[in-house]
Formats: structure tokens, sequence, C-alpha cells
């Protein structure tokens, strides 16, 4: 494809950790890459960054390109997409991977405007069609009822992956790889936005985005005080609670806990939603779970659809009894 | 003199309405939306719209509401002059159907350079129909404004926009100079119009832009175009746990999890 080679993936890697989100994408450019016999190239932002690089080359980069500079230290979506900008440029990537993260998705639309080139966002798979050489992003649509695949062909793309569309490549430490370290000045006046200060809401126990078990609550449950008992039963499970967007919305649950495509993803090996209808929006949060349990009172729910266990009635009279079991079991 | 605030509302159909109507021609591969699900403001949109609300609630603001499309209604675009916006532009035409993010976005900036002075334009973070978060950076980028994306409160000092933006552990505070555009996720739900003010709006005029009252060439606009469309397929067999009360029913999943060693 003329001038145009190599798949490049960007991310930060904040306090010089690899996230694993970074390492799906890495994945996802490693098969493109091999089916051109091409180079993958990885750009991460951050300071200090040292074991990161070597990681991105385990987890499958052949060249991995970092700008050790302040301004690029710390998240600013002006900095980042006009360093961003430029070495794509340098490196003539024909294809730009992106996580569909609060970074990513940020900073892809700003790239792909610049590079005056398509993108497709929220992509939850890349196929490659090695006859015509095209990219086969696809993207679900209509909150997830409809999937629409796109194809390029002979062109520049930037794309961004949902998070756990694929798994990351094992780890190998015998994997060769160079680590360019490259200069990039920017010129303070170029940058607009102010990032002032970053408020975390700690939450305590699991992380969701990592939880073994997600109890989610829809609203259903009806109170913040109700979600006691999916803490209770998430407790025991060693997992964390989640909730839908009702939930998240009236404050049942942190923002930080909503489950669903303009929340988190999840693939638990066990999603137990309660009171949850089972949205297109919502399952495409949770729908990569091994094992979707509901209990919801209408069983013509659509979460029964997807779950590989059900049962029908008022949450209120079979948590409980499942939860004292649970317990008994488990001692 | 107060602000001029320029909020984007795109109508789709409701996305909160079932699965079971969507699918897939397969003689055309084109896509069957399903009848009977009302057009509605796009749910971001509205927030946008909202924060707007609560910008004008406490100072001077004005605020025009822009939509772009083929066939938009007044009906439903126009509950946002009986909430409290002052204008309504739409940018219609024919050759405004189905067409890609960049399209998109080229349209309604020329309707914003049309509109001429504005302070801040709000848009919803996503659309609920291309589900692309793409459109907002994009006009930004087409009217060389800062933006911001995933903001979830925003505040005016002089000529300074703080904002809120939600992060997946928290959120950031990010601060802007006017003019700037932000992409509204949460903010609050959008105030209801009472029975007066729904009569009042209906009086209001809607102006329309064509392609030709923007200076647009339609051969320069590009149309989405999917290789394939398909409706996913998820669907498992549900165990449904069967038994005489709820309360037994509970204890049985527990231990049929643990016969089928889920658990
Ligand atoms: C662009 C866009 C993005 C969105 N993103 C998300 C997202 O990220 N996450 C998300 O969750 N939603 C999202 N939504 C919203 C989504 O469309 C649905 O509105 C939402 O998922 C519904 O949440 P719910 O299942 O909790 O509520 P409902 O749909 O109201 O369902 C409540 C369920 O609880 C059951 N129930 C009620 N009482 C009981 C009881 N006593 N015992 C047992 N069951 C009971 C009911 O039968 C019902 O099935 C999005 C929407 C849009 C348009
Ligand atoms: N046709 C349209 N008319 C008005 N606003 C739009 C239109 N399309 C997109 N937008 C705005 O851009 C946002 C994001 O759209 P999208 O990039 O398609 O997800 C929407 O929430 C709207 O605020």
């Amino acid at each position: 494809m003329g001038a145009f080679s190599g798949i490049t993936v960007f991310d930060g890697a904040f306090e010089d950790i690899l996230a694993p989100g970074t390492k799906e994408l890495l994945a996802c450019a490693r098969k493109l890459a091999d089916n051109l016999d091409e180079k993958v190239n990885c750009i991460l932002f951050g300071e200090g960054l040292n074991e990161s690089l070597k990681e991105a080359v385990a987890f499958g980069a052949d060249n991995v390109l970092t700008a050790d500079t302040p301004i690029l230290g710390k998240y600013n979506p002006d900095a980042y997409s006009i360093a961003l900008e430029r070495l794509v440029r340098q490196t003539a990537s024909r294809c730009l991977i992106l996580g569909q993260t609060s970074i990513g998705a940020d900073i892809a639309p700003r790239v792909a405007f610049k590079l005056g080139c398509d993108l497709i966002t929220d992509c939850v798979e890349i196929n490659f069609n090695k006859e015509t050489e095209s990219f086969i992003p696809v993207h679900p649509i209509y909150g997830g009822k409809i999937y629409a695949a796109f194809n390029f062909t002979n062109q520049q793309l930037v794309i961004t992956l949902r998070q756990k569309s694929i798994d990351p490549l094992d780890r190998d430490d015998s994997r060769k790889g160079n680590i360019i370290p490259v200069k990039v000045d920017i010129e303070p006046a170029l940058i607009k936005i102010k990032v002032v200060k970053k408020i975390k809401e700690e939450i305590t126990g699991v992380r969701l985005e990592n939880a073994p078990v997600v109890v989610t609550g829809g609203r259903g449950i009806g109170s913040k005080d109700d979600f006691k008992y999916l803490k209770e039963l998430a407790e025991i499970l060693s997992g964390a609670v989640g909730g839908s967007r009702p939930a998240a919305d009236n404050g049942w649950v942190p923002a930080t806990s909503k489950v669903g495509l303009t929340g988190k993803i999840v693939a638990p090996k066990m999603y137990i939603a309660i009171g949850v209808s089972g949205s297109s929006q919502h399952l495409a949060g949770c729908i990569g779970s091994k094992n979707i349990i509901a209990i919801n009172n209408d069983p013509s729910a659509n979460i029964f659809k997807v779950a590989r266990y059900g049962v029908v009635g008022d949450w209120k009279e079979v948590l409980p009894s499942f939860t004292e079991k649970l317990r008994e079991l488990l001692v | 003199m107060g602000f001029h605030i320029i909020v984007c509302a795109k109508q789709i159909l409701d996305p909160e309405g079932p699965a079971s109507g969507y699918g897939v021609n397969s003689a055309t591969g084109q896509i069957i939306l399903p009848k009977g699900v009302p057009p509605v403001i796009n749910p971001y949109d509205e927030n946008a719209l909202e924060t707007a609300l609560r910008l004008k609630d406490i100072m001077q603001v004005n605020i025009t509401v822009i939509s772009m499309g083929k066939n938009l209604s007044k009906a439903v675009i126009g509950k946002a002059l009986a909430v409290g916006a002052d204008n309504l532009i739409f940018l219609q035409d024919k050759a405004f159907e189905n067409l890609d993010s960049r399209s998109t976005a080229y349209i309604i900036s020329a309707g914003i350079k049309k509109l001429g002075n504005y302070d801040l334009v709000l848009a919803g973070r996503q659309a609920g129909d291309t589900d692309a978060a793409i459109v907002p950076h994009f006009i930004a980028g087409f009217l060389d404004i800062p933006c911001i994306n995933l903001v979830k409160k925003v505040e005016i000092i002089e000529r300074n926009i703080r904002v809120e933006r939600s992060l997946p552990d928290g959120y950031e505070v990010l601060e802007v100079e006017m003019p700037s555009l932000l992409s509204i996720t949460g903010g609050g739900d959008l105030r209801k119009a009472d029975l007066q003010q729904i009569t009042d709006a209906g009086k209001k005029p809607v102006t329309i832009w064509t392609a030709e009252n923007l200076g647009i060439d339609a051969s320069d606009l590009k149309q989405t175009v999917w290789q394939k469309i398909f409706v996913p397929v998820h669907e498992v067999e549900c165990n449904f746990i069967k038994a005489d009360s709820p309360k037994e029913a509970g204890a049985k999943l527990a231990i049929k999890l643990r016969e089928d060693r889920i658990i």
C-alpha cells in the first residue's frame, strides 16, 4: 500500500505500567501485521518509562517509541494529540489502533482529524482480508443491536478497539524489539486545555474490571440501601459490585461502577445480574462474561436470552436464600 | 450581553426500544429499522441541553439548538424550545442522509459558522444510533476550537470554562477558554415543560437551512458505507431454576452452580 506501512498502537503507560488494554492492542496489531508481513510499532507516553517499554516488546511490539518529555508525563489532550500525530506521520503507519478508553476515545478523533483519514471507533473485531489487503473493522451500532463491518483498502486508518475484545499474547521475554526514544517538542502556545487536577474516587474491595465475579444491580433493586445485599453476595464470592445505568444515575452505585457501552467492560467468570432487564447497551459491557446468571421477576426480560442460569422471581425473596446457601457451600 | 450557547441535538429512534425490530434485509444488505419505535432527541443531547439550561438558570444565556438530518420533526426537536431554548435551526436537505461522521460534522460546523457569534458549543457524548463519539471532535476540528469530551459538569468563570471530565476511576478538572466545544455525559435529565411552555414553543419559528443555504456542495459529502451488517447472536439456552417458592429457587440456584462447578 504505497507509502504507508506497519501497524501502530498507542497508549499511556503511567507509573511505568503497561495496562492490560495495551497488551490487547498489541495482540490485535500483531495479528494484522503478521498478515501483512509488516512491523508493529508501539508508542507509549508517560514519564520515566523503562519496564513498560520492555514489556511492550514481550507482548508483541517490534519497535517501541517513547517520548520521555515532562509535557507528556501526564495526560493532556492537546499535547498528546499533537505528539501522536507527528509520530504517526514519522512512522508512516497505515493503521493506528488505540483502546476505546477515556484517553484512546479522546485522542483517536483528534489525530484522525489532523491526519484527514478515516476513523472507526469502538470496534469489537478488526479483520483483515489478505487478497484485497483490506482492513475490516466491526463496530456495533444502535447500542449493539446491529454490528457493522467496514472495509478499508489502501488508505490510512485510525481504529479504537473495545476493551476485552481480544486476549493478550502470552508474555515472551525472548522476543526481540527496538526501543526508540524520540524527541517531541511542543510549543506551549499550542496547549489550550489545562488539566487542573485529578480526583480519584477510590472504591474499596476488588476492582470491577478485574474481578472474577461481578454482581450487578439494576433499576429493579429500587434503592441505594438495598445494594447492601448485593455487596454481601459479592464479598462471599470475592467479587465486585456493578450497576446498570439507572443504578449509577440514581447514585445507588458510584458512576465509576456502571457496566455497559458507556461504562465499564467486564468479562468475569460469573456475572450475576439482578433486577437488570438486559438492554443491548448494558449487554455491551458484560456479554464477554463466561456465565451470566440472572434474577428477574419478568420471565420475558431480555437478560434471560443471554443468561446460562436464571431465576424468575422477586430478588428480595430469591437473593437471601441464594446468598445463605452459597455461604454454606463455600465454607 | 450574556453568552450564546449552541447545542447539537440529533433526532434518532428511541435507543431504549427493544432489540427485536432490528434486522438486515437479506436482499439489499441494508438495515431494517423497527416500526413503532418513536423518534426522540438523542438522550446525551438532552443532557447537553439540560447543561445549557442550568447555565441559563444562573446567568444570561441565549441557547440555539441545531439539528442536522433529512427528515427532522418539529414535534420531536421542538421540545427543546419548550424547555427553554431560544432558537431552533434545522440543517435539512435530502442530501443530509446516512452521512459519515466527517460529513456530518462538516455540515454542522457550516451551520455554526453561519450563526456566527457563539461562546460555547455543547454536544452529546455519542449518538445512540452511530455510537461513534466522533462528530463533536470533528466539529471542533472544523471550527478550530478546543474540544473536551466526557464532560459531566460545566462552570463558566468570566471567559473561562471549567469542567469535570469523567474518568474510569473518578474525574478530572480541566480549564479552557471560550469559545470551546464540550461533549456531555450526564449532567442531569432534561427538565419537563409545562402545557403553557409547550403551546408557546409551537409558535416559535424553526429556521431551516439547506445545503444551498450553507454553501455546501452535496457531491463533497460522503455516506457511511458498510461492507456488511449483521445481527449479533449472543443467545444461550437458559437453565431456569424451577422450585415451589422463590426462596427455594435461590437455594437451588446455589446448589446448581456448585454441581456444574461454576463455584
Ligand atoms: C447511548 C446509550 C448508552 C447507554 N449506556 C448504558 C450503559 O453503559 N449501561 C447501562 O446499563 N445502560 C446504558 N444505557 C441505558 C440502557 O438503554 C437501559 O436503559 C438500561 O440498561 C436499563 O437499566 P436496567 O436494566 O437497570 O433498568 P430496566 O430496563 O428498567 O430494568 C429493570 C428490570 O428489573 C426487573 N425488576 C423490577 N423489580 C424487580 C424485582 N423486585 N425483582 C426482580 N426483578 C425486578 C424488571 O423486570 C426489569 O427487567 C445506554 C443508553 C443509551 C441510549
Ligand atoms: N445529525 C446531527 N445533528 C445534530 N447533532 C449531531 C448530529 N450527529 C451527531 N451530532 C452530535 O454529535 C454527538 C455525537 O455523535 P456521534 O459522533 O455520531 O456519536 C451527538 O450526541 C450530537 O450531539
